[in-house]
């Protein structure tokens, strides 16, 4: 079985696509490239890609990772060299190894930290805003009620699947913070909620639809239970 | 700047991979002062406008030239409309984020009537002044083609020229004329004189219109005897060596036909009395298989399509079809690459080719018997037969395939209730057939869909001077069959009557339809395509605001009254279609042309050679 991983980074116009449209459009710049991918039994026999966490619409990463099954090696130089003949503007990527039989990208992946972006209306300084990070954090639990598809609330505590947040920096009615968050199949937080809860404890009066997300690390961890990238896994 | 504003926005609606542009194979060019830059227009939403495959024809031919930048413009969907509004963003193409107001020429491609409103909105969008006539030299000049330009008068007041037929080569020469234009500094009515001039091209200001009492045309001629009476259509003699894209466009969301598409020929030669584009596009024109294949290897090479298309008015009445399905199946098995082809006639080639595709990808099936009886099919010289249509159903049953979709009109002209009676039975049949089937080949239960859409009757068809069936008699007809269809395999689906009538006012209509289409745009119609955005009543208001009858339109023509579009010439004589229509009525089979020429004139007028 020959699996080629690769990390690439969804960025600029490419944040706009859903994860179904990634599928599709790097499935067709794999065709385009004449990777020999392996393909699913059956009357409509798809390519064995799997994507390690998908992004919402809207979310930049510079660390994704998927896997893609080949039948064919095919030369990871040539791959990274040549990749802008064959995909849009905004994927890039940025490094790819193969390797074995593996347990499925998503079921790897444990946290993520992003880079995020807010705006309020009014001006902080750069302390203010940390201080209220630690108060928000200080919390013994962090509770929201969550309406699940049987249309039962249920209260959910995100304390535990907070890693850290700090204050990178402030600059006019801007704040960027960076969050680790638990990503995955045993919790998942996502940064939007916690930035809605953060701003709604803190009363920071966050402008709609100016936030923005980037993802900057995704992780797994080894048997220590220690975070390590995919490719390390 | 503009591009920012767009991006902030994206944020905040559906789907967003629809405005972005960007996609691989979409043309950048350093934006220079001696560029003519041409906005392409699809006055709908990106999904249906990248599926149109003469825009990337047309698209990719302009691109060509070296000083021509053609871009993209589609409709923005509800909620973007709403926020560019609010964010007092102006239509922009989708390549370089461009107010469409800045563009030379904006040309708008005319594929279904219910589109106009959508042309006001994008022009609104941008504060282009609707009509020609208040349109100052800096605004764009608007041309517009495609099959709706064949009665170009309902938009004759909005578009200041039409190109009809065909536009690979006439698209060329205006941009010539463009260029002597911008580099004379001529003015728009200057250019306007000079485009009229060119062989396909309609300039609506040039000629004048009379009534008589009753409403009918009393005069129709140019003002001036510079510019020709009758308008001949643009074709393409040779397709084989005809420009045709290789580096389509890859959308990233999921457009309505998302795949390679390989035009395989132009024209028909069955003669269905209901299509307009068997008419339209004569004469047949076909690609050789290996240009067909070549194209194709280079298409899928170019864009990573999965899936490629044949395309054509009936597929299969290639000469060569086999051999050509068979050798791209062979090309592209391997990469799994599926072949699909376009709704199926009903017969044995169907079914053999069908066979093959299936070892790729299996895909749905459609047949498009169009009428339940065989006296209505003889009516509307459709060919086909009965045991064709048992024997082809009986077959792909029993090649594995449980789920059939039937395409019917209904409306037809001598309508009865026998031939709405044969709708349901071939539902009925169908199951039946499916029954046939031994127990071990089937697959699970069958279902089969019945599809019926109010038949529109359309200029330069044999029916184009038939009575169109009204909203009332529509809906009568769509509840009988909803009553009298009871088969719970068979589902039954049916068109909004209100969106046919419409279509069947504007699809015959004159000028004076101009004021009306603007009237209801500005009453709120838009997306008039879409059902959950049709505004029957909105429309009626528009009507009785202009003091015009929508119905004097629908109503039956007679033979010597003047049709607004008699100054275009097809190639296909009226009387011709006159024939035809009487043929239809006493239920006369014609057959197919290729096997007896009936003279409609294209060998004649058109081509000055036998089409076969």
């Amino acid at each position: 079985m020959i699996i080629l991983r690769i990390k690439y980074v969804k960025e600029n116009n490419m944040k706009f696509l859903s994860h179904l449209e990634l599928i599709k459009t790097m499935e067709r710049a794999f065709r385009r490239m004449k990777l020999k991918m392996k393909f699913s039994q059956g009357f409509n026999p798809k390519p064995k890609i799997s994507y390690a966490a998908p992004l919402p619409v809207g979310v930049e990463s510079e660390c994704d990772f998927l896997d893609v099954e080949l039948e064919e090696k095919v030369d990871i130089k040539w791959l990274l060299d040549n990749q802008k003949d064959f995909l849009p503007n905004g994927l890039k990527f940025l490094d790819a190894k193969y390797h074995g039989k593996s347990k499925s990208l998503m079921s790897l992946v444990t946290d993520s930290a992003y880079i995020i972006q807010l705006c309020t209306d009014e001006h902080m300084e750069k302390a203010s805003v940390q201080d209220k990070l630690d108060h928000f954090l200080s919390q013994d639990s962090i509770t929201y009620e969550k309406v699940n598809k049987k249309k039962k609330v249920k209260v959910v505590d995100i304390k535990p699947l907070i890693g850290y947040m700090e204050v990178l920096s402030v600059y006019e009615e801007r704040i960027i913070i960076k969050a680790l968050v638990t990503t995955g199949s045993n919790g998942n937080l996502k940064p939007e909620k916690l930035m809605e809860l953060f701003c709604d404890y803190e009363g920071i009066h966050m402008l709609e639809g100016k936030d923005r997300y980037r993802r900057v690390e995704l992780y797994a961890r080894n048997e220590h239970n220690t975070k390590v990238t995919l490719f390390e896994v | 700047m503009l591009r920012n504003k767009i991006d902030d926005v994206l944020y905040l609606v559906e789907k967003p991979s629809r405005y972005i542009g960007d996609e691989v194979n979409s043309v950048k060019k350093d934006i220079r002062q001696d560029l003519i830059r041409v906005g392409f227009c699809f006055a709908d939403v990106y999904e249906v406008g990248m599926s149109h495959l003469g825009s990337h024809i047309l698209y990719g031919l302009l691109n060509e030239i070296e000083d021509v930048y053609c871009e993209r413009v589609y409709s923005p969907w509800i909620d973007m409309e709403e926020k560019m509004r609010e964010h007092n963003i102006p239509m922009f193409t989708t390549e370089t984020r461009t107010d469409i107001k800045e563009l030379d020429i904006l040309s708008f491609t005319l594929q279904y009537e219910l589109i106009y409103t959508n042309i006001l909105n994008i022009l609104d969008l941008s504060n282009i002044p609707f009509k020609s006539k208040d349109r100052s030299e800096d605004d764009p000049i608007i041309m517009a083609g495609g099959s709706c330009a064949y009665n170009p008068e309902p938009i004759a007041e909005i578009v200041d020229f039409f190109s009809l037929g065909e536009g690979e080569e006439v698209l060329v020469e205006v941009m010539d004329l463009y260029r002597e234009k911008k580099n004379n500094n001529w003015t728009k009515d200057e250019f306007l004189q000079r485009v009229a001039k060119i062989d396909g091209i309609y300039v609506p200001k040039f000629y004048d219109v009379s009534y008589k009492e009753d409403g009918t045309i009393e005069n129709f001629g140019p003002v001036d005897e510079q510019y020709p009476k009758v308008i001949q259509k643009r074709i393409v003699e040779d397709l084989n060596n005809a420009y045709y894209p290789t580096k389509f466009i890859v959308p990233y969301t999921d457009v309505v036909h998302d795949r390679a598409n390989v035009e395989i020929f132009r024209g028909c030669t069955r003669g269905c009395r209901f299509c307009q584009a068997g008419m339209i596009y004569r004469p047949i024109r076909e690609k050789s298989k290996d240009v067909i294949v070549d194209t194709a290897r280079k298409i899928i090479e170019a864009t990573g399509f999965e899936e490629l298309s044949l395309t054509s008015l009936s597929t299969l009445d290639h000469t060569d079809i086999k051999n050509t399905i068979f050798e791209l199946i062979e090309n592209n098995k391997e990469d799994y690459v599926g072949v699909s082809l376009p709704s199926l006639r009903v017969d044995d080639l169907a079914v053999e080719v069908i066979q093959e595709i299936q070892k790729i990808r299996k895909t749905g099936l459609t047949f498009a018997p169009e009428a339940g009886s065989q006296r209505m099919r003889d009516v509307i010289n459709k060919g086909v037969t009965e045991e064709d249509l048992e024997r082809t159903l009986s077959q792909i049953f029993n090649l594995g395939w449980s789920r059939v979709k039937l395409y019917f009109m209904i409306g037809l002209p001598t309508e009865t209730r026998e031939d709405l009676d044969g709708i349901d039975d071939l539902g009925n049949k169908s199951t039946w057939l499916y029954k046939q089937v031994p127990a071990e080949r089937r697959k699970g239960s069958v279902s089969v869909t019945l599809s019926t859409a109010g038949f529109v009757p359309k200029p330069f068809s044999p029916f184009q001077w038939f009575k169109q069936n009204t909203l009332e008699e529509f809906r009568e007809k769509q509840y009988y069959l909803k009553d009298k269809i009871k088969n719970k395999k068979v589902k039954f689906n049916y068109h909004d009557a209100e969106t046919s009538v419409l279509e069947g006012v504007f699809a015959r209509g004159d000028r004076r339809l101009n004021d009306v289409l603007i009237k209801a745009f500005e009453l709120g119609c838009k997306f008039d395509g879409w059902q959950e955005h049709f505004d029957y009543e909105k429309w009626m208001q528009a009507f009785e605001a202009c003091g015009v009858d929508p119905w004097f339109y629908t109503r039956e023509r007679a033979y010597d009254e003047i049709l607004p579009w008699d100054f275009i010439d097809v190639g296909v004589r009226k009387d011709f279609l006159i024939r035809e229509y009487e043929n239809a009525l006493n239920a006369v089979l014609t057959g197919d042309c290729r096997d007896n020429c009936l003279g409609c004139g294209v060998n004649i007028d058109l081509i000055g050679r036998e089409c076969w």
